[in-house]
């Protein structure tokens, strides 16, 4: 049943191609102008408006009354909502990869394994911050009271991003300084970002099953 | 392995709902559908007939009282409580309508079956096509672009293409004309023929029973004024009519009355016409006569002044 | 088997769908055996209620014209021919009293009537 939930949630997101379009753009315009690699952490900071999507449509269509006369438990809908919305930030980022390989590629730059790895642990924690922390709100609120509130994760990235930019780490040089610092243990690093992340997005899920749960439609 | 549709007695089974959140008032109120019959819903907008379906289907929760659909071997739940697996399934056999669609706006009337369709283990998209083709619903369009008509109509197709024991309609009818009122009663007794299902239907258009409900429940701000068979509302009220002021005694008796400059009227229990004497009229109460002056009675009594 | 119902008559729906069945019985029209239609699929045909049919139903069983019998519906029992004959003489006189006042209001002559009569005859 989730499986289909998922199904019916990319569907509504596959009819809204403008806005897919539109947050392409914006990750290789950005991109370009730093450094390639960039992409891949954009492509998860795109996500803040990916999330969103699903639950205007929702709001449009009261499509909360749909699932409630659908043969599903309020559950499998956040179980399915939060599936659907890892599965479209991941593919978000896969392409942010290949955007950067691309653009560095175009540039003639050398690809740094070390930092590709590096903006792909920071893409999975932006990811996780941003989704777990929207979604529990959307669920409570709905689209139309909840956007202001979830504006919070896209706000917190814009303010550590300018602090990034200011404190010279956003530059090739920058990112070259950091990575050997978390050179070490590349992999140590990777399963507890990974970790991480699955612990937040579980606490999350419960909270938005939680306040779903008591929704009135 | 028996397909788990027979012999349940009670389609709907449910007692005490009340609700007081959000000035949706429901106190204390009950339903009843045997299986295989039709209940329909009445009362003025605002009385609760919305707020008691959705207490049904769990979309609203209610502080007390509980429900049980198709069967009374269902677990009678919690009406405060929300979602368990097993209510989700149930759903499988019943189908909604409410006075407004409730899909997305930009979804392809076409693509409905491939999106809904895979929830339930029922679903015919050829039934589906086929209601569709019977309502006149154009396919090749977006739902945004469906008259109300259309949209109830659709509602109803989808409704009905998963084969739903039970259906639940809230205000089917209201804002569509008159011929497609008439398609949608014919589906709705085409549904009936089958002894396994049954229907209840909510209305503020009184002659929508008419013909169609075996049992009506009339509800009057949040509460319960009449419930059972139609037969029963008739044989239960009369109406009255008389000259001048009613006497002391029997104007407690008549509920809901009315003065006019010539006299006064009201809807009376048949019990009580033994008050009357032969100086008044009392004749039989048609269903929207029980369904105004009921209502009527919660109101301070007045004298209809000149516009 | 064609049955016709008026709403706007004093005579409640219920009552009308039992004359019907009776009338049915008496003149033939059903057997004894025979099934009456089927409840449901005539209460959607006549586009009343289903209780109201099965109002109907119900009595005629208590009347005994017919039985309920779980499983298959409602059989015609058998009707005392004596009483066929009673019910169908009854109609016959009320028709005969119908065609009288009918032809005495458009002023025909016995002769007249009687011509009438013949030609209804041989036209059924």
């Amino acid at each position: 049943m989730i499986a289909r939930f998922i199904t019916l949630d990319l569907h509504g997101l596959l009819a809204q191609p403008m806005r897919l379009v539109v947050g392409l753009g914006f990750i290789v315009l950005f991109s370009t102008q730093i450094t390639p690699v960039f992409a891949v952490p954009m492509a998860a900071a795109f996500t803040v408006v990916m999330v969103s999507t699903s639950f205007l449509a929702d709001e449009r269509g009261r499509l909360d009354i749909l699932y409630g006369t659908l043969p599903i438990s309020r559950t499998t809908v956040v179980l399915g909502r939060y599936a659907s919305s890892v599965l479209v930030a991941l593919v978000a980022v896969g392409l942010g990869d290949v955007i950067a390989l691309i653009g560095l590629g175009l540039k003639g730059d050398a690809i740094d394994g070390g930092t590709f790895l590096l903006m792909n642990l920071v893409a999975v924690a932006i990811l996780a911050v941003s989704l777990g922390v929207q979604l529990p709100v959307f669920f409570a609120l709905g689209y139309t009271r909840a956007r202001v509130a979830a504006m919070l994760p896209a706000l917190i990235m814009l303010l550590a991003f300018t602090v990034a930019q200011s404190a010279g780490v956003l530059s090739s040089s920058g990112m070259a300084d950091l990575w050997p610092r978390v050179s070490a243990a590349p992999v140590v690093l990777s399963v507890l970002t990974a970790a991480a992340a699955l612990a937040v997005l579980i606490a999350s899920a419960l909270a938005a099953r939680h306040v779903y749960r008591r929704r009135q439609f | 392995m028996t397909d788990g549709r027979a012999g349940a007695e009670f389609a709907i089974r449910a007692t005490g709902l009340t609700r007081r959140a959000g000035g949706f008032l429901l106190d204390r109120v009950d339903v009843e559908l045997p299986t295989g019959y039709v209940l329909g819903m009445v009362g003025a907008n605002g009385a609760g007939k919305t707020t008691t379906i959705k207490a049904l289907l769990g979309l609203v929760t209610c502080e007390a009282g509980s429900v049980g659909l198709l069967g009374s071997d269902v677990a009678v739940r919690d009406a405060n409580g929300s979602d368990t697996a097993d209510r989700a399934a149930r759903k499988e056999r019943i189908g909604v309508v409410l006075d407004q669609p409730f899909l997305a706006p930009r979804w392809h009337v076409r693509r409905l079956g491939r999106i809904v369709g895979p929830f339930y283990s029922r679903w015919d998209q050829d039934r589906f096509d086929r209601l569709l083709r019977r309502f006149r619903v154009p396919t090749d369009g977006r739902v945004e672009s469906l008259s109300r008509g259309q949209g109830t109509k659709l509602s109803l197709a989808l409704a009905l293409a998963h084969d739903p024991d039970l259906l639940i309609l809230d205000e089917p009818t209201s804002g569509l004309d008159p011929v497609s009122r008439a398609d949608i009663v014919d589906l709705v007794r085409e549904f009936m023929v089958d002894e396994r299902h049954s229907v209840l239907f909510s209305t503020h258009i009184t002659s929508d029973l008419e013909g169609l409900a075996d049992y009506v429940q009339i509800l009057d701000e949040g509460t319960t004024a009449f419930r059972g068979g139609i037969d029963r509302l008739h044989e239960e009220f009369a109406y009255v009519r008389g000259v001048g002021e009613p006497d002391v005694r029997s104007a407690s008796a008549i509920i809901g009355l009315r003065r006019s400059r010539n006299g006064f009227e009201g809807l009376i229990r048949t019990d009580d016409s033994a008050l009357f004497g032969p100086e008044t009229e009392i004749t039989a109460a048609t269903t929207d006569d029980v369904v105004v002056h009921v209502a009527r009675s919660h109101r301070p009594t007045d004298t209809e002044e000149a516009l | 088997m064609r049955i016709l119902l008026t709403s706007s008559s004093a005579v409640p729906l219920y009552e009308q769908i039992k004359d019907r069945m009776r009338e049915a019985v008496y003149t033939g029209e059903l057997a004894a055996g025979d099934l009456l239609p089927s409840l449901r699929r005539l209460a959607a045909d006549l586009r009343v209620s289903i209780m109201t049919v099965t109002r109907a139903y119900n009595d005629l069983a208590a009347e005994g014209l017919v039985t309920n019998e779980q499983g298959r519906g409602f059989i015609v029992q058998p009707v005392d021919p004596g009483r066929v004959k009673q019910v169908l003489d009854e109609r016959l006189r009320a028709a005969a009293n119908e065609f009288v006042r009918a032809a005495r209001a458009s002023r025909l002559s016995r002769d007249e009537a009687a011509g009438l009569l013949d030609e209804e005859w041989s036209a059924q």
